[in-house]
């Protein structure tokens, strides 16, 4: 496939999924229950015209796709849309994501956020793995602190805060 | 009690040392976060926003007006030092401003951006202290009809007027609206597109998608085009000031920038990036150095800068008086004033009269205070942009994740985050605008609110919508605005080609 057809298809891709997102608005507005309450205006109305609406622009976003008027990214050269995305990249970035997400309430917040601080480091090409690690732990030391105890902010607790907390108590 | 009382007292309650300390503060990190490459003002504020979560509502409003103008200046300094505007409203300074750094001229440059950007900050703060109470008094008239007729005439604007493709706002709209009707409806507590999920039944918090979609997005997006090479930061050399001459070819852009940009700002139609075009062309065309357009002209910073800062202080007069707002930083500060249990509106100026003028205030303390440490600080500001990309996007990714997790404690945030993360870096991807999209979250339910009170007023009939005077007119200049982009295609084109010279 040329570079163009494929830019068409991403996009085209996107267009359809877009369309089915305004079809599924319509079905969940007509299969909605009834309200036990009596109201003038029934939540339904207004879901059906934001369904309605987003099925029409969609219509005309996939019509303009197909025919070639692709998107151009803010801030690149029309054409360079069509470079291939960095998957690599993009997935060690996503999956440090994760790992913030599936960590953060079993781990604690410094061992999670210093996790994910070095994976998107490490994602955007740094190498350094040592001062990486130490900048990732004292970036998400300073934020426990300053959240959790300057703001009163509640950030979960897990094994590092155990042991700082420890420590502090030592000291103190 | 006239409004200048109240405003003497708003000044009163808001320059005690403790607040003082918080609008420090605000302005501090809201310049430290705004002059990151890649953070425009509402990210800022969105990032910024669990800051304030356990600060008391006056301190509070003083941090976050002190964040508005510090993350708007930071983001003209990165623009000028770096040509990547952080939001649609630097365009026209970065093409300027940058020109002028890579003649080492970026030290007279940020200081005519900063000065410009306190005048016009000062001008339309005064302004909109007239502007605010009087158009709220005339709100209070508005009938809900009334209002669903504002609320879509700012939907068309922001979403036709913005962005490269009409079609591509109008989509981000209503993926912005489809995301406000989730969760458990107002009136009768039916649920709408929440598939079972018990988080989900409350609605979408606003914040997270802001974040996603601005932070991560971008992130995911910058990742995919990781073989780009990076920027360049230019040098500032010699004096970060302007000479007589540069402040003789300035003051009066900084003024005709600021007449440009306020008015502009209070008419429901978002984006501040016409004004900043307007001011570019007017400044050009009344230049005597029109060659030096496209080159490094001290007047193309002036003028569209004040432009944009006066701008954004009169979205603020809709935002107060009838809690309207008409761009994304205007709608992450409604948000966050929401926070407070305080509703802008109409009602405001009545129910909340102390906070509102110490809100006022403190944007006038915000804005003085920014002018104190940013000149003289500029130099760090400056390093800032030195931060390698890596650790730049790691802070963001990380920092974006903890304001999505803190508003309610919730992992669930964060698995929206993450998926809205990735639909994000599809809109950036396809050149999909954000700010139609946000409008839309926020404004979606509240339309529904009046278009349900203007219906039920008229026991179902819903002629209601078009009739009276204000429905009537407003879709009348809607469609005269929504037929004349040509008119304002023409006023870019000729802004445009004076860049390409």
């Amino acid at each position: 496939m040329t570079k163009v057809t494929r830019a068409v298809l991403a996009e085209a891709i996107f267009a359809f999924a877009f369309l089915l997102l305004g079809l599924f608005v319509l079905y969940d507005a007509f299969t909605l229950e009834e309200p036990g309450v009596y109201s003038v205006v029934s939540p339904k109305t207004f879901e059906l015209i934001i369904g309605f609406f987003t099925t029409f622009v969609a219509l005309l976003l996939v019509i303009q796709v197909l025919q070639g008027k692709l998107g151009v990214a803010e801030g690149t050269e029309p054409g360079s849309s069509h470079l291939r995305p960095d998957i690599r990249t993009m997935s060690i970035l996503l999956a440090s994501i994760l790992l913030h997400i599936i960590l953060l309430e079993p781990a604690g917040y410094i061992a999670t956020a210093s996790l994910t601080f070095f994976g998107v480091a490490y994602a955007f090409g740094s190498r350094k793995f040592l001062k990486d690690i130490l900048i990732a732990f004292a970036f998400a030391v300073i934020v426990y602190f300053t959240f959790s105890r300057g703001l009163r902010i509640f950030l979960p607790d897990g094994i590092f805060e155990n042991l700082l907390g420890l420590a502090r108590k030592v000291e103190g | 009690m006239g409004n200048l009382d109240l405003l003497l007292e708003g000044f009163a309650s808001a320059l005690t040392a403790q607040n003082l300390l918080y609008g420090l503060l605000g302005t501090f990190l809201g310049t430290l976060v705004g002059v990151l490459p890649g953070i425009g003002p509402a990210l800022a504020i969105a990032l910024l926003l669990p800051v304030t979560l356990s600060v008391n509502p006056t301190s509070a409003l003083i941090m976050f007006a002190a964040v508005f103008y510090g993350a708007m200046y930071g983001g003209s300094t990165t623009s000028i030092l770096l040509n990547t505007p952080g939001e649609a409203g630097s365009v026209i300074t970065s093409v300027e401003g940058h020109k002028m750094a890579k003649q080492g001229r970026a030290g007279a440059a940020l200081t005519t951006a900063a000065l410009g950007s306190f005048v016009a900050g000062l001008i339309a703060t005064i302004m909109l202290a007239a502007a605010a109470p009087a158009l709220a008094e005339l709100a209070l008239k508005v009938q809900p009809a009334g209002y669903v007729a504002l609320i879509i005439f700012a939907f068309a604007t922001v979403g036709t007027l913005l962005g490269s493709s009409r079609v591509r706002g109008l989509t981000s709209l209503s993926v912005g609206l489809i995301f406000g009707l989730v969760g458990a409806d107002q009136q009768t507590g039916i649920n709408r597109l929440s598939f079972g999920i018990q988080e989900a039944t409350d609605g979408l918090e606003v914040i997270v998608v802001i974040i996603s979609f601005f932070a991560l997005g971008e992130v995911i997006y910058y990742a995919s085009r990781f073989q780009d090479k990076g920027w360049q930061v230019l040098p500032v050399k010699g004096k970060v000031w302007m000479s007589r001459d540069d402040f003789r070819r300035s003051w009066k852009p900084w003024l005709r920038g600021t007449a440009i940009g306020f008015p502009m700002g209070i008419i429901p139609a978002g984006g501040s990036e016409i004004p900043t075009f307007i001011s570019y062309s007017v400044e050009k065309k009344l230049s005597k150095n029109k060659d030096e357009f496209g080159n490094g002209a001290i007047e193309g910073v002036a003028g569209p800068e004040a432009a944009n800062n006066a701008n954004a202080a009169g979205v603020l007069v809709p935002l107060l008086a009838l809690g309207l707002p008409t761009s994304a930083t205007a709608a992450i500060m409604l948000v966050a004033i929401r926070n407070f249990n305080i509703q802008p509106g109409p009602m405001l100026f009545e129910m909340n009269a102390p906070l509102v003028w110490t809100l006022i205030a403190s944007l006038f303390i915000g804005n003085t205070l920014l002018l104190l440490i940013n000149l003289p600080l500029i130099r760090i500001w400056i390093q800032l942009l030195q931060i390698p990309r890596h650790y730049l996007y790691a802070g963001i990714t990380t920092f974006g994740l903890l304001g999505a997790y803190s508003l309610n404690n919730s992992t669930f945030d964060l698995r929206l985050a993450f998926v809205l993360g990735f639909v994000g870096y599809l809109f950036r991807r396809f050149g999909i605008p954000n700010t139609p999209l946000v409008l839309g979250v926020i404004l979606g339910p509240i339309v529904e609110i009046q278009f349900r009170q203007a219906v039920q007023l008229s026991n179902g009939d819903y002629s209601i919508l078009v009739s009276g005077l204000l429905p009537k007119v407003i879709y009348l200049t809607l469609i005269l605005v929504l037929f004349a982009p040509a008119l304002l295609k023409l006023v870019k084109g000729k802004a445009g080609q004076g860049l390409k010279k």
